[in-house]
């Protein structure tokens, strides 16, 4: 459970992992055809509100009141929360310069944990937005991007900030959450491991999520594991010798090392993220991943 | 079953249709997702498809096929392979099967042996890359956009670059794989932009063939970066007709690399 004034429903924010030992880089950088507030468009979602009963309806008029009275500055700015691996809050850092479109900031998360008295240590970063896109689906005015610098790594990887519904129980109901990771690689050189983050659009959110990944290879054989439990806004890395001991690698040598997860987690929503380590050191790689299902949901143009 | 849930209300499938493409590389509705790809010396890049219609439908214990096109900076196609995937299946796809080096893209579409009835005109698909160079770094990245078929003016993509801490390439691909030259020409503009957003640096008129793709350093792209990165933070605005969202390839301090589409 956060602080209950953590953010805004309309503010925009995306949650990050922030390791020991590396050095962790945050952008925002806000598009030039950003645009706060269509008030041609603040009738949207009235009819959808209208239907699911008076109780959404008001709720409907309120949010757009605070559209009308908060949401109206073309320039943004951002405040960091950190918080512990375990989703304990510890601090906020706020920044002040205001971003307009076009514009960008960028975060050294060290800096801002430095100030905080805070030690180097494998935490969690949530970076709130004063405000999105509230005529999209995405509340997204731009993009993040998130970059690990170690001694002799480097990498990043970029999405944008939401300001969705998510694990709220009271508003929205969850199917669950199914996670597929094809790019397992479990061998002498690199291997491979997956970052659940327990997420809500809610500070007060406090379930924790107890997910379960099975391990599997191009021939169809398998292994399964707990993944182990995530608190709320925490977030939980495990490699496939954490999930799976010495049976991964062993699972995985007759197909070159190369397979794939599918993680599961009913009635709730989460963030995942896939890395490869060169067991050396020498290398990182990260990625968010796509829900793939999404495609036969919504389409592309043809 | 969650899709099967969710296509099962009437709101969710309005509109859905299977409607025929003359694309050669459209088939049934299924349009392939285009990302960067590389087979040249420096790069090895490859695919990795899992068939996820085991697990969005498990009660019909379908396969699927992997279809991947490589198209190298001019946009000619080096060709196309395909891997069956059973139920619950995978695949990697490395580019080095095309036969040739290059230095472009890949499409790829993965097609169930039993397509949903109910689905959208146009179904993309959800796969990664992996990235790995010759000293062993490594990095992956999702897929990024559909094929397109009509001309389109594209966003204004933006994000940050570092200069003082790395390097940074652009890969700019043309998102058209039509076969109208007239609708699929590409011309584009960089631009950098200080952190209030002001225009400090631009290139203008840069241009990419149909299907192709066009690399530029920004070192060599700006040579006043040197002076502009004491205004860090910098960021790269990309914007023009037929644009899919650039990507940079940044090579850290340690030697470590990174592939990232803007987002």
């Amino acid at each position: 459970m956060l602080p209950s004034n953590s953010w805004a429903w309309y503010e925009p924010r995306f949650g990050f992992p922030i390791f020991k030992g590396v050095r962790t880089l945050v952008s925002f950088s806000v598009r030039p055809d950003y645009q706060p507030l269509q008030l041609r468009r603040m009738h949207l979602g009235l009819v959808t509100a209208a239907r699911r009963g008076p109780a959404e309806l008001i709720r409907f008029g309120r949010e757009r009141l605070d559209l009308a009275l908060f949401c109206r500055s073309r320039s943004l700015r951002f405040r960091l929360l950190l918080l512990t691996r375990c989703g304990r809050y510890l601090a906020t850092h706020r920044y002040d310069d205001a971003v307009p479109p076009g514009g960008s900031i960028d975060v050294d998360v060290d800096a801002a944990r430095k100030a905080r008295d805070l030690p180097d240590d494998d935490m969690m970063g949530i970076l709130v937005m004063t405000n999105g896109r509230h005529d999209a689906f995405r509340s997204s005015p731009g993009s993040y991007s998130m970059t690990y610098v170690g001694d002799t790594t480097y990498s990043t990887y970029r999405t944008g900030g939401f300001a969705r519904l998510l694990n709220e129980r009271n508003r929205k109901k969850h199917y669950g959450f199914r996670g597929i990771n094809p790019k397992i690689i479990v061998d002498d050189i690199y291997t491979s491991s997956i970052l659940l983050i327990n997420h809500s659009s809610d500070p007060a959110y406090d379930e924790a999520a107890a997910p379960q990944c099975v391990l599997l290879r191009e021939d169809g054989e398998s292994i399964e594991a707990p993944f182990g439990t995530i608190p709320a806004f925490g977030g939980l890395e495990r490699s496939m010798e954490d999930l799976f001991g010495g049976r991964a690698q062993e699972l995985l040598a007759a197909a070159g090392g190369r397979g794939t997860t599918v993680i599961t987690c009913p009635g709730v929503t989460l963030a995942s993220l896939h890395l490869v380590r060169r067991r050396d050191g020498a290398s990182m790689a990260i990625e968010h991943s796509r829900p793939t299902h999404t495609y036969l949901l919504h389409g592309v143009p043809v | 079953m969650e899709l099967l849930g969710i296509m099962g209300r009437p709101e969710a499938v309005a509109g859905l249709v299977n409607m025929p493409h003359a694309s050669p590389y459209v088939v049934n509705g299924f349009v392939p997702t285009v990302t960067f790809a590389a087979h040249d010396g420096e790069f090895e890049s490859t695919a990795c498809v899992y068939n996820y219609f085991s697990d969005l439908f498990p009660e019909r214990r379908s396969g699927a096929t992997a279809h991947v096109w490589a198209f190298d900076a001019t946009g000619e196609c080096l060709g196309h392979v395909s891997d069956r995937l059973p139920f619950q299946g995978q695949t990697r796809i490395g580019c080095e099967r095309f036969g040739k080096h290059f230095f472009g893209a890949i499409a790829v579409s993965l097609i169930p042996d039993e397509p949903p009835e109910k689905r959208p005109a146009g179904v993309g698909t959800g796969y990664y890359v992996q990235y790995r160079d010759g000293a062993g770094h490594i990095d992956h990245s999702h897929e990024w956009d559909p094929m397109r078929f009509k001309p389109m003016q594209s966003v204004p993509w933006l994000c940050v670059v570092r200069p003082r801490l790395a390097s940074t390439r652009l890969v700019v691909l043309n998102s058209y794989f039509g076969d109208d030259p007239a609708a699929g020409r590409s011309l584009f503009a960089i631009r950098l932009r200080n952190h209030r957003g002001e225009i400090v640096a631009s290139h203008d008129s840069l241009s990419i063939p149909i299907r192709g793709c066009w690399k530029g350093d920004l070192a060599e792209i700006f040579s006043e970066l040197p002076r502009l990165a004491d205004q860090e933070p910098l960021a790269v605005d990309v914007s023009g007709e037929n644009v899919m969202g650039p990507f940079t390839v940044t090579r850290g301090p340690g030697g470590d690399f990174n592939v990232h589409h803007f987002c």
